[in-house]
């Protein structure tokens, strides 16, 4: 499912940069560190959840907020503007410079100023000077930014230099603090002569007509004082209900954003300012200020039912800083104006649905975001709908196509993946660890396969293998519906074997009940349409009194059916069966743990009919799946439960919630970046010395298992149900 | 008589132990760094300041008038050490100083920062433009929090804020470049926090 071409060069190309790899790695292993040491002693659910509800109340009324917000500064003095798009916003400075007869603007930082291309548009009016370090160093070779705090990461310090040699027309050394002295220096300059102060803002009060500033460099304060006139630009979305409000942005966006519990400085201006007169005083007059609300999209985006969420975005950037993917390919790639996953989401309202199309094709899913979020956005989900709207717009290529529209066609959906078992079989070998694998694929195949082993497809799926197991319940307490999914179904049916075996231990019974695909590859690739189809077949066979539990042990499956069913079920005759299944579901070794704590709280296995020998210690370490971990909220049950079995010595390997690079069709799509990521997921669990790597998902399982064999490893990947079963 | 158009004083909140919040206000403003130094009263202030100049080794220092300390007295004070200390609102003596000085309203510990009415441009270019900047603040006036913060201000200005407050944590600083931190950008590499008893 080749992604185009465009994006394909531009993923390369940051893919081997090693001063962007670096600078955004480092920062990457960085960021977690120093964010959960700043917010120590400080509950951030809680503060998340009392910014969301305010933001809420924003959205839900801005218009009549930014009335008042406009009316307050109009009580002061100041000239309040409202400006549709960036023409707006051009028009509006350009008869402020006519006015002021202006020849020098000095900025400081304003992203609704980079998001309309200002300095492209007033550069025959007066010279745009940017004065934020970092905006500045990419202003003098016309980049974009490329992370929306830290806009100049992807340079190193000797781009840097040679950037500042041709500014200042004379050799400067690659001395960082050499570096920033020269540019206090030159830009001190500018703010003593110039003639606008622009800038943006983070926050807008509408009950006290505030506009607020958080900045470290201080070129926000000489903004905001030098220049006799001072221009704002305000997106709607800025808007804050109370004064005390800001109290809480205060807490959360200097900590999430660079890690520090305040910036350096906080900027309060409520009106206009005294100044010098013409710049030089002595004698002390009051500043034109003027206040520009900027719509571009954040009407439409406030307004939608779905996207309004993302107006709670406080701008940090956390969600970038988080992110696996962001981490490998810069803002650059992963970004137009705005980068990372909120900024998938911001460009198609600021800009267009075309402009974010590859944008949000760079998001994996994993929802590593979402936890980080201090605005307490669902960042996955909604990038998930953009997808679903990007693709009403630009459909899928054909073969993209073709394989989602499969999949609610379930009898030739079926029949492929059974064809594909005597298809693989043609291809494939034993392993060292007993699995097969497919060796070689035919047509230029090979490249979905030549990073990492892919699994020969069972000879028997699993829906026929239950039909002859033989199910001994031990004092039994209720049935279980299994969700197989399809890699268990077709490619590990003993996965579906083992958990039969673990449950009927527990006393459970379970039965298979007839089922297809889940939905999740079509929402993945943004069809809600094919996923509704799908779960439409799916529901009357599971929404059934009989069931005690609805299981599965692919948690992808279990996000279908826990939450994505009633999604796109939603107002739907099958609306009441969605919420009956939901209620009902539960991944795997989230089930095993609250069954065995619930005989009495001890997680160890009272039956021990393991097949293999027990006496014998084994090294286990765990990967966190991304949907069960980020998605599902499960975490320390599996710990809890494979720390409980005697004969495992539990190991925590590094970054055990790192995504591996699975990412269903993402890594037949962006391949290259799967790759990385599983590199790196396949270190961390070399160097945990384990013998064992258990894992959750059989997404997973397929990927770590294939990137072990390519690399001739010893450690065995398997399905923590393999591992309690014993018989591997 | 005042050089403030509004006095913070009388709206802090009631109660506030001001050992335990001038420790934690030391600690974390020495964290960000920022040196703090404690002056039993006028004279001590006044003479602690002076020292800052002689420690920095500079010889033109500027401010504005305060209440807390006395800046005809520093000017004397400062003279016999050869250092000029203008109080003048000329912009390009403040412009060409190496130390400015101005008084700040208010302290808040858990972050070590400093709140001030700023609205005067004469405060705002002192404490921006030289590389040093000293704050004297009164050690009473320490808060807690940055809520306890907002609280006082949209008391003392019966819900219409100045119109300009600043906050200041520290020098100003940048990590633009390859995410080093680097201090002193466009602002005061320094700041220097006299907190008078």
């Amino acid at each position: 499912m080749p992604v185009d071409s465009v994006l394909k060069a531009k993923v390369n190309k940051a893919l081997s940069d090693p001063v962007l790899r670096g600078a955004l790695g480092k920062f990457g292993d960085e960021f977690p560190i120093s964010r959960a040491r700043v917010y120590e002693g400080i509950d951030f659910e809680e503060l998340r959840t009392a910014i969301a509800n305010a933001k809420k109340e924003v959205i839900e009324d801005f218009e009549a907020l930014a009335d008042q917000f406009e009316a307050n500064l109009k009580k002061r003095g100041a000239i309040v503007h409202r400006a549709k798009d960036g023409n707006d916003v051009y028009r509006i400075l350009k008869d402020i410079a006519k006015a002021h007869n202006a020849k020098v603007c000095v900025k400081s930082k304003s992203m609704v100023s980079e998001e309309i291309h200002l300095n492209e548009h007033l550069k025959d009016t007066m010279e745009m000077v940017e004065t934020d370090l970092g905006e500045w160093i990419i202003q003098q070779v016309n980049e974009k930014p490329s992370h929306m705090v830290m806009p100049a990461i992807h340079l190193s310090k000797e781009r840097c230099a040679e950037i500042f040699s041709q500014a200042l027309g004379r050799k400067v050394e690659p001395d960082i603090s050499q570096m920033v002295q020269l540019a206090r220096q030159t830009l001190r300059n500018h703010f003593l002569n110039a003639d606008i102060g622009l800038s943006g803002c983070n926050a807008a009060i509408a009950e006290t007509g505030t506009m607020v500033m958080f900045t470290n460099e201080g070129n926000g304060r000489l903004t905001a004082t030098m220049p006799p006139v001072h221009v704002f630009l305000v997106g709607y979305e800025k808007l804050l209900k109370n004064f005390k409000d800001l109290a809480l942005l205060a807490k959360a966006l200097p900590r999430s954003a660079t890690a520090q519990a305040l910036t350096s400085y906080v900027t309060l201006i409520s009106g206009p300012v005294e100044t010098l007169k013409d710049k030089v005083g002595p004698e002390v007059v009051h500043k034109e200020l003027h206040v520009i609300l900027v719509d571009n999209g954040r009407r439409e985006l406030l307004t939608d039912p779905v996207f309004k969420e993302a107006g709670q975005c406080t701008r940090c950037a956390s969600c970038l800083n988080v992110c696996p993917v962001y981490q490998l390919v810069g803002g650059h790639v992963f970004g137009h104006i705005y980068a990372g996953g909120i900024g998938s989401l911001l460009t198609g309202f600021f800009n267009s649905l075309k402009e974010t199309d590859h944008v949000q094709e760079m998001c994996i899913s994993c929802g590593r975001c979402a936890a980080f979020c201090p605005g307490k956005i669902d960042i996955p989900r909604l990038i998930l709908e953009m997808r679903n709207r990007v693709r009403k717009e630009i459909p899928l290529p054909g073969m993209q196509n073709f394989i989602v529209n499969t999949l609610k066609r379930r009898g030739l959906f079926q029949f492929g993946l059974r064809q594909a078992s005597w298809a693989t079989a043609l291809f494939a070998k034993e392993g060292k660890d007993g699995n097969k694998y497919i060796r070689s694929l035919p047509f230029g195949f090979n490249r979905l396969a030549n990073w990492r082993s892919l699994p020969a497809f069972s000879s028997q799926p699993f829906r026929e293998r239950i039909k002859t197991m033989k199910q001994e319940v031990v004092n039994k307490r209720g049935k279980v519906a299994f969700f197989g999914g399809c890699v268990i179904d077709y490619a590990y049916p003993e996965i579906g074997e083992s958990l039969v075996r673990v449950l009927n231990r527990e006393g459970y019974e379970v039965v298979y009940p007839d089922q297809t695909c889940c939905g999740a590859p079509a929402i993945y690739m943004g069809s809600m349409d094919v996923a509704r189809e799908v779960a439409k077949q799916n529901i009357n066979e599971f929404a059934k009194d009989e069931f005690d539990y609805i299981v599965s042990a692919c948690p992808t499956c279990t996000v279908a059916l826990k939450d994505q069913w009633v999604q796109v079920l939603k107002g739907t005759d099958s609306e009441a069966k969605a919420k009956q299944v939901s209620a009902k579901t539960l991944d795997f070794i989230k089930l095993v743990s609250n069954l065995r704590k619930e005989k009495g709280g001890a997680l160890k296995e009272t039956a021990a009919t393991t097949h293999v020998a027990t006496s014998q210690q084994i090294n286990v370490t765990y990967h966190d799946s991304c949907h069960l971990n980020w998605d599902l909220g499960v975490k320390e049950e599996p710990r809890e439960v494979l720390k409980a079995q005697s004969h495992i010595n539990f190991i925590e390997m590094n970054e055990s919630d790192r995504c591996c690079g699975f990412g269903g069709s993402y890594c037949i799509k962006l391949p290259e970046i799967s790759q990385e990521l599983l590199k790196r997921k396949l270190k961390n669990i070399e160097e945990s010395k384990a013998q064992i790597v258990a894992v959750d998902c059989p997404g997973c399982l397929m990927n770590i298992r294939g990137g072990l064999d390519k690399q001739g490893s010893n450690v065995k990947a398997l399905h923590t149900a393999q591992l309690l079963d014993g018989k591997y | 008589m005042l050089t403030k158009t509004v006095d913070w004083l009388p709206y802090l909140p009631q109660g506030l132990d001001k050992e335990k919040l001038y420790q934690i206000f030391k600690e974390k403003a020495e964290a960000v760094p920022v040196k703090v130094i404690r002056a039993k009263d006028k004279a001590e202030a006044e003479d602690s300041i002076v020292q800052e100049m002689k420690v920095a080794g500079i010889k033109n220092a500027v401010g504005v008038p305060m209440d807390l300390v006395d800046i005809e007295a520093i000017k004397e004070k400062a003279k016999a050490a050869g250092i000029t200390v203008s109080s003048e609102l000329n912009r390009d003596i403040i412009e060409k100083a190496e130390f400015g000085i101005s008084e700040f309203d208010l302290g808040i510990a858990d972050t070590g920062t400093i709140v001030q009415d700023a609205d005067s441009i004469h405060k705002r270019l002192v404490s921006m433009l030289p590389p040093i900047h000293l704050a004297v603040i009164p050690t009473k006036a320490i808060v807690e929090t940055f809520l306890d913060s907002l609280e006082v201000i949209q008391k003392a200005y019966k819900g219409n804020p100045s119109n300009y407050i600043a906050y200041i944590t520290g020098p100003s600083r940048t990590a633009d470049i390859e995410r080093v931190l680097t201090i002193g950008v466009h602002g005061p590499a320094t700041l220097i926090v006299v907190c008078v008893d």
